[in-house]
């Protein structure tokens, strides 16, 4: 047993190869093998549905044996007995310039692995039952397996390089995933929406990364005499560059490549303005919206954040921007969900909102907080959409709450999953959203009243849409059209297991239990190398911020109950005839993608018609011109080929007279 | 024989080819013959096949001799010397895959006068191989040119409706840059003869890269910019690309194929051969006007790319988009970007080619480029669409893919380099012109390359299926294995791409080590530098 244990701890690095193998494997069985029997012959018609299940279980096979690597880890972070492994291995070098891939253990990284292999070994476990009667049941496990090995691979990252290959790998699985049903226009438009948008933030990550090895360069160089590029972008490293950086330095490069290198969370993780296009993510299949779009790859912005963390402390404006992006992508993303009628787009909106609550705890100078936020609502906003994949499910494929409601009775435990997903990510009554949402919080309110109260405020409107997605879903009278189906065990208990979680986790690592406190497990690390950890008091101590947010949380939810819940509606017209134009605003997502498209379409796409009409009718007009012209000249000079002897004659006489006319001139 | 082919290995290698092209040329040609077809791609394929094992001999570090040299007119200088390093053998090795390639392409696509097309496929192989073996400038000329006939004849016989004007817009657009590589050569050729080498040998690479770096800069001006004029053309770097979107519209797909995978790189590997390694001061000199050239290249013809409405013109000017990177490793003048040039070149190569076959296959189902007319082909093609998404992934530089590693080198190498730092007045801004910036620019070209692609595969592939094209067939077997082979190695190097660079990596590193002194800012003082004047122009 122990040395089973440790040989786990020892083969880490087969934790992303697992899904990469069953990614390769799925290709073979399902796209080489029926490519070489021919789809019709009857040998691949007797493979074709064995594949299939062998393709399910070789995807959760893996996933499980990365959660079982995970598990020795988890283990020795709560008893304090983790120890830092890096492991590194070249794989590109020219000159001076060596990038490493490898793998590091450490306490921000276990925390992730725990979180990526737990979440998706349940969501595809409940995947089996959601595209059980897909025609891409194969190849959407496939797909899967793909994003686990990327997701793995980036939260195993030693180096900034290697985050950015990794980051670039899950843009692409999350292209491919939500472009899975490709005849859908809706799901064509939002695959290259996101993996565009994102394609922007990577530009400023890649600018960033360069900037930094270019700045940092010389000094580095000669005060280590190592390779720079290899130990600069290092996570170890950068810990070290902070404590050694000169003044020059610390003035205002460290600003701009702190800037830079956020653009890429700011597009991953859908920060303002670079968040629009994760609402229409949510043209994917349910199980991914779940993992990629609100559990684990959105979340990878935070955790980009969190890993160069020191950097980014070391530039008091870097960390003002981070802060503010975040409050408002908390704002924007709470206020439209108050208006969607889709429910899973009012849940994206919501993962949107929350993730801004984790940008600001990042720019608030909390780390702790921001990825302890990052953890607890990995579980409970999984579940969320989970179980709005069940209702949808159950539904026929409708997602529109306002052909739902009163489904309480007929998806029992969708139902309350559902409201316990809702208590938490409101902060209510100890769940885990509560001790998570208190810290941050707590942090914002040490560095600015401003941040502190808009942030207390949105708590607010996130207890009051999510209780309106549940009251429309569930409560009330059954409007839709649709026989409702009943509740399938393989998606329900994945829905169970994600809800103890959702309840306990946040209080288990609150440090009130035998835990230590998850700040102190995560930040303890981060910490040490440098930068400053803001714990200045403010008005409130944390248990009054405990009380406040509960309070603000329970009137959003009894103001949703107030609005959207017939048998209480006693919310006068007036009101809501005066919230109309605030509605709308939000209603139109604040007219963010109004916005995108008249660039694109008027700006760019006009730019790169003058550029091509420029190419064909310039550029490449002059060289057909000089063409021509010779061509045309050419004809003219064979005008005078006119072979008749007289014409020579005449022309050589005449010349002759000039010449001589012009010697004489030239003579006197 | 044995110990004759291992003396005269790249003699055998040219000749290769041509033994195959004399077997087609006295093999019948029977109209009618149901098996005439096979029989000349039988051939195809063994030709190919050989040449490619003969030439993987070399590049798996086999020992055989990669120098010859012969007296051959001596009078005027010039004589025979074949040589091969790491650059040349890469190319080399890519060129006779792609050829391969290129005849598996032919079984679908070319179905007249195969007689002829695999005479010129064969003879197009010994130019191409001359090219990037000769070590003599006159003989590199020769087969520089050698390769414009069988193009020019693949183009005009086997193309589009408009061949002809393509055709002839190539060749004449080809001996444009022509006149100016042979003006280039010939300075060189004046240059060395004023200094007292065996004039027996004025044209020898060796003897022009011991002369060339030392004398002035306005001689090396004289010589480099007409090469790299020549060049340029090849390659292609704008304004001189025009030629390049007709050519591939027209082109047949094997030819498409063998022009953007392997006859662009001629324009590449003859600026780093000729006009880097032996001019260093005219490169430094030149390096903000070719950084100009380079970020127009990249941003420019992708911002074009993305208007096209037809699919293969798209693609030619992706092709276009992606040289550019080439300049902008070179003018990094470091070896990370000379290394990533040399690597963009190999895996543009591989990409491109598998790009062009994709559209050959979608066009040769729907019998139409347009891409308005396409829609939904995803669900009838599954199989196409599945190699074209990831060729197109790999084009636009997904990790893990061969672009992906190559372009990360040509950034990191331009990034960090000090080539240049350019600050002056225009129209009365001011402005700061260095390779920092030239390379931000460039780095959009990322950007919209995505955009590009992926709003193609959109339009083409993506949505529902209409009546017109529900019925297209997928793939055939031979189309199969040519993708199959291309990506395999997509990924193969693109996981590993260090069993690629390590193959010429020495070369080309220590190529640019003369660009040490030449460009002696200390990068901490630069960079510091910057650090105060982004500080003064916020202040």
């Amino acid at each position: 047993m122990d040395s089973w244990w440790m040989s786990l701890q020892q083969h880490v690095a087969w934790v992303p190869v697992y899904p990469l193998l069953a990614f390769a494997l799925i290709v073979l069985l399902r796209g080489v093998l029926p490519a070489t029997l021919g789809k019709e012959s009857s040998t691949w018609q007797q493979w074709n549905a064995p594949t299939k299940t062998a393709s399910m279980l070789l995807t959760v096979g893996a996933t499980f044996l990365g959660l079982l690597h995970t598990l020795p880890f988890v283990y020795a972070l709560l008893t304090n007995n983790l120890h830092v492994v890096e492991m590194n291995q070249p794989w590109l070098q020219a000159g001076d310039l060596v990038l490493s891939i490898g793998y590091r253990i450490d306490p921000m990284s276990v925390m992730m692995l725990f979180v990526v292999t737990f979440i998706s070994l349940f969501i595809q476990i409940y995947t089996h039952g959601y595209m059980g009667h897909d025609e891409g049941y194969a190849k959407f496990y496939g797909y899967l397996a793909l994003f686990n090995f990327s997701m793995l691979g980036l939260v195993l990252s030693t180096n900034l390089f290697q985050m950015y290959v990794f980051w670039e790998l899950v843009g692409v699985s999350s292209y491919l995933l939500i472009g899975f049903w490709y005849t859908r226009p809706d799901a064509a438009a939002a695959c290259i929406k996101a993996f565009l948008m994102n394609r922007v933030g990577d530009f400023g990550l890649l600018i960033g990364i360069l900037s930094l090895l270019f700045f940092t360069y010389g000094w580095w160089q000669s005060y280590l005499g190592v390779h720079p590029s290899e130990a600069l972008l290092g996570f170890s490293g950068i810990a070290a560059l902070v404590a050694q950086a000169p003044a020059w330095f610390k003035s205002l490069p460290i600003g701009i490549i702190a800037f830079l290198i956020f653009m890429g969370p700011m597009a991953k993780s859908a920060q303002v303005p670079l968040h629009t296009w994760l609402p229409d993510a949510m043209a994917g299949p349910t199980p991914i919206s779940a993992l990629i779009h609100a559990a684990t790859m959105v979340a990878a912005g935070i955790y980009l954040v969190g890993r160069v963390y020191p950097l980014f402390a070391m530039s008091p404006n870097a960390m003002a921007a981070i802060a503010i992006i975040g409050t408002v992508t908390a704002v924007v993303g709470a206020t439209i969900a108050l208006t969607q009628t889709d429910i899973k787009k009012a849940l994206a909106y919501s993962t949107c909102s929350q993730l801004g609550f984790m940008m600001a705890a990042m720019g608030c100078g909390v780390p702790g907080a921001g990825l302890f936020h990052l953890f607890t609502h990995a579980f409970f906003k999984a579940m969320l959409f989970l179980c709005s994949g069940s209702v949808i499910h159950a539904c026929d494929d409708e997602q529109d709450m306002r052909h739902m409601g009163g489904l309480w009775s007929k998806l029992p435990v969708t139902a309350i999953t559902y409201l316990i997903g809702t208590i938490a990510i409101s902060g209510l009554f100890l769940t885990s959203g509560f001790w998570s949402k208190d810290s941050i919080l707590a942090g914002a309110q040490a560095y600015s009243k401003p941040i502190f109260w808009t942030l207390a405020a949105t708590a607010g409107m996130t207890a009051f849409y999510m209780f309106r997605t549940f009251i429309m879903t569930f409560m009330g009278s059954y409007r839709g059209s649709a026989h409702v189906h009943h509740e399938m065990p393989v998606m329900v208990a994945p829905l169970a297991v994600l809800a103890v979680p959702s309840i306990a986790v946040g209080w288990a690592l609150s440090g009130q239990g035998v835990l230590p406190s998850f700040e102190t497990l995560i930040t303890g690390h981060l910490m040490h190398g440098g930068g400053h950890h803001a714990v200045a008091a403010g008005n409130f101590t944390h248990a009054q911020i405990g009380w406040l947010s509960s309070g603000i949380g329970l009137t959003g939810a009894l103001l949703a109950l107030a609005f959207y819940w017939k048998p209480l509606n006693f919310v006068p017209g007036a009101i809501q005839k005066a919230c109309m134009p605030l509605y709308t605003f939000f209603a139109k997502k604040w007219y963010f993608d109004e916005v995108y498209n008249a660039f694109v379409s008027k700006v760019y796409m006009v730019f790169a018609n003058a550029s091509s009409t420029f190419d064909r009718g310039v550029i490449d007009g002059l060289v057909t011109g000089v063409g021509s012209t010779i061509d045309a000249s050419g004809g003219l000079a064979r005008q005078l080929q006119t072979g008749r002897v007289q014409t020579y004659i005449a022309v050589i006489f005449f010349g002759l007279v000039v010449l001589s006319l012009l010697g004489l001139l030239w003579w006197h | 024989m044995l110990s004759w082919l291992t003396e005269h290995y790249l003699t055998a290698l040219l000749a290769l080819p041509l033994v195959f092209a004399l077997w087609v040329a006295v093999t019948p040609s029977i109209e009618g013959d149901a098996d005439n077809a096979r029989r000349f791609h039988t051939i195809g394929i063994v030709g190919t096949v050989i040449t490619f094992l003969f030439s993987a001999w070399a590049w798996n570090g086999g020992s055989v001799s990669l120098h010859e040299k012969m007296a051959w007119l001596p009078s005027l200088g010039i004589s025979y010397a074949l040589g091969a390093d790491g650059l040349s053998l890469t190319l080399v090795i890519l060129t006779t895959f792609l050829m391969l390639m290129a005849v598996i392409a032919s079984f679908s696509s070319i179905t007249k006068r195969l007689k002829l097309y695999y005479s010129l496929l064969f003879i197009l192989s010994t130019a191409l191989i001359g090219v990037f073996t000769a070590r003599d400038a006159f003989l590199f000329f020769l087969f520089y040119e050698l390769e414009l006939i069988p193009m020019y004849l693949l183009i005009a016989i086997w193309g589009g409706a408009n061949r002809q004007y393509a055709a002839t817009k190539f060749v004449l657009y080809t001996l444009f840059g022509s006149v100016f590589i042979l003006a280039g050569i010939f300075g060189a050729f004046w240059a060395l003869s004023q200094h007292h080498v065996n004039s027996q040998e004025l044209f020898l690479f060796d003897n022009l890269k011991e002369t060339l770096p030392h004398i002035g800069l306005a001689a090396q001006l004289a010589i480099f910019i007409p090469l790299f004029v020549g060049f340029a053309v090849k390659l292609p770097v704008v304004p001189f690309h025009t030629w390049l979107p007709d050519a591939h519209v027209e082109a047949p797909t094997p030819v498409s194929m063998l022009l953007a995978g392997i006859l662009l790189k001629m324009g590449g590997y003859g600026m780093i051969r000729l006009c880097y390694d032996w001019l260093p001061g005219a490169a430094v000199a030149a390096g903000p006007w070719i950084g100009l050239l380079a970020v127009i290249n990249i941003v420019y013809t992708a911002g074009i790319a993305l208007v096209q409405k037809d699919l293969k013109k798209l693609i030619a000017y992706s092709s276009v988009s992606h040289m550019g990177f080439v300049l902008l490793g070179l003018i990094a003048l470091n070896p990370a970007g000379f290394n990533g040039a040399v690597f963009v070149m190999f895996a543009h190569g591989i990409v491109s080619a598998a790009l062009f076959m994709c559209v050959g296959v979608v066009y040769l189902r729907t019998h139409t480029r347009q891409i308005a007319e396409m829609g939904g082909l995803a669900t009838p093609m599954p199989a196409v669409f599945f190699f074209f998404l990831f060729t197109c992934m790999a084009s636009l530089g997904l990790p893990f893919l061969i672009s992906f590693a190559s372009e990360t080198m040509v950034f990191y190498g331009a990034f960090t380099s000090q080539a240049f730092q350019w600050m002056g007045h225009v129209l009365g801004m001011g402005i700061t012109w260095n390779m920092q910036i030239v390379t931000i620019i460039s780095a959009l070209g990322v950007v919209i390359g995505a955009a590009y692609l992926l709003w193609m595969m959109k339009r083409v592939f993506f949505g529902p299926v209409s009546e017109r094209w529900a019925g297209l067939n997928d793939l055939t077997f031979s189309e199969v294995i040519v993708l199959t082979s291309l990506s395999v190695l997509v990924v193969v190097y693109g996981f590993q791409p260090l069993r690629l660079t390590q193959r010429f990596e020495p070369w080309v590193t220590a190529m640019t080590l003369q660009y040490q002194h030449l460009t002696p800012q200390p990068v901490m003082r630069s960079a510091q530098g910057v650090a105060t004047h982004l500080a003064a122009l916020v202040h």
